[in-house]
């Protein structure tokens, strides 16, 4: 079986992480925490007016802002699971460096969306975009270790 | 793969069980088994010589290259 699979009530308790995350988040952006509530939103519209054109800049942002936390949640849940696998002895198995490729896919993507926010100039990112590339890069780099490890490892179990 | 382990006719030609070899040659039935299916990646030399020993015949009469 899979290990990286994730089942619906996962799914669930992980998207309720997200939007609880991208809602304490928000606090540090008032004008976003607005796209929650109804009352921040009229003080939004007396602060700067809401056109139509940044009402679809809004509506991309906090888009992309979800998806980014989304993300990054799912990246620290299947490093859990890696860590986990770890714990219980299971080194060098095809679930682990698979697991290890797609953490460090979703910290890539998680960059990439960052640098598009920064594109519209309006979000800063949690974490420098450098360091989560290097991050993503050197466990992306772990993963190819484990992947030969692996290899090597099913060789030799296969000798007789 | 190319190699083929014809360790069943050597088997059968000797009238002895698996279980019986792998007791000789002190590996498990498992291994036996990997070994006999084609599954294995390599043998060692010492489990060769086990095997010859045990059924008194030469690593050519086990092993055989076949085309693909």
């Amino acid at each position: 079986m899979d290990s990286g699979v994730i089942n619906s009530q996962r799914f669930f308790i992980l998207m309720f992480l997200v939007i609880v995350l991208d809602i304490a988040f928000s606090d540090y952006f008032p004008w976003v925490k607005a796209l929650y509530t109804s009352d921040n939103l009229e003080v939004i519209a007396l602060n700067e007016k809401i056109t139509n054109q940044n009402f679809s800049k809004l509506l991309v942002v906090k888009t992309l802002r979800f998806l980014s936390v989304a993300f990054l949640v799912v990246a620290f849940y299947f490093y859990h699971k890696f860590l986990k696998n770890i714990k219980s002895n299971v080194l060098f198995n095809k679930d682990n460096y698979r697991l290890l490729f797609r953490v460090s896919t979703f910290l890539i993507v998680y960059a990439i969306i960052h640098y598009i926010l920064n594109y519209f100039d309006v979000e800063r990112g949690y974490f420098n975009n450098g360091y989560v590339v290097f991050i993503a890069i050197t466990i992306y780099s772990f993963g190819e270790i484990f992947k030969y490890a692996t290899k090597v490892k099913n060789e030799n179990d296969l000798t007789i | 793969m190319p190699i083929v382990v014809n360790l069943d006719l050597i088997l059968a030609s000797r009238n002895m069980k698996s279980k019986e070899l792998a007791e000789i040659i002190g590996i498990t039935e498992a291994n036996l088994s990997i070994l006999k299916s084609g599954k294995a990646k390599a043998v060692r030399f010492s489990t060769l010589e086990a095997i010859c020993e045990a059924l008194e015949c030469q690593p050519a009469d086990i092993l055989e290259y076949q085309q693909e």
